[in-house]
């Protein structure tokens, strides 16, 4: 077995071992809370309005990853080439 | 000596960082195809969205384990002398880790396809439900702020991927 594979299967298990730890905060009140809220607004307004058109369905999920994942990267770029222009 | 072993034992340390180089290029393309794809889940519908995070979930650890050196080198450098740019790095790859794993985790367990069909009678809980929408929105953000960071690592990659 290559090294890769070792490591990318040491990092999956690592993971479930993660997410594992994590499953615990379903227990808490907090996790009772929020179940009880999601209930109570399931349903209002659930069906109202008329569905977008097909074309938008499919497009309309990217240009939103598109704009939550490009505008902080272009933000981080611009700090950064700002930061190195000031060092200079 | 001839044939692939021949090829094996002669190659150059630089035609093997570059073929290196070349699988992390290969790699993180298909995290990054995957991950937009799985961000979308109202154009490709749910049980889509859950079945390739299936496929998602290996490509992310091999990206891990492709920068695993790195992650090591910057780990056990971390308190004495390291650049400012490699530190944050350090910080936002160190938050980025743990945030993906919760959002699959509240995935998988707010699943209606996935799971319902290999565990028979699973019923999604709403709580991992609500947070598995709060959190994978946020992870966006986070994601394209570590794609900034490591910008100028992936236009030389890119560069040398192209010449090669």
């Amino acid at each position: 077995m290559s090294v890769i594979v070792r490591r990318t299967v040491w990092v999956t298990l690592l993971s479930g071992a993660v997410g594992l730890a994590m499953l615990p905060m379903a227990q808490t009140q907090w996790a009772e809370d929020t179940r009880a809220s999601a209930s109570r607004g399931h349903g209002e307004g659930a069906g109202e309005g008329e569905a977008p058109p097909r074309a938008m369905m499919l497009v309309l999920p990217f240009v939103k990853v598109g704009v939550l994942m490009g505008v902080p990267a272009l933000v981080v770029l611009g700090a950064g080439a700002a930061v190195r222009r000031l060092r200079r | 000596m001839d044939g692939p072993q021949a090829a094996v034992k002669t190659r150059s340390p630089v035609s093997e960082s570059t073929g290196r180089t070349r699988t992390k290029v290969r790699t993180d393309l298909a995290l990054f195809a995957l991950f937009v794809i799985l961000c979308a889940p109202q154009a490709t519908g749910l049980p889509l969205h859950e079945w390739l995070t299936l496929a998602f979930v290996p490509v992310f650890a091999l990206h891990l384990a492709l920068n695993w050196n790195w992650i090591v080198q910057v780990a056990r450098r971390f308190t004495r002398r390291l650049g400012a740019a490699t530190r944050i790095n350090a910080v936002w790859d160190a938050l980025l880790y743990p945030w993906m794993v919760f959002v699959v985790v509240s995935g998988f367990m707010a699943s209606v396809s996935f799971l319902p069909f290999t565990l028979g009678g699973w019923t999604p809980d709403p709580f991992w439900t609500v947070l598995h929408h709060r959190t994978s929105n946020l992870l966006l953000p986070v994601v394209g702020i570590h794609l900034a960071l490591h910008a100028r690592w992936i236009a030389s990659a890119v560069r040398r991927w192209r010449s090669a």
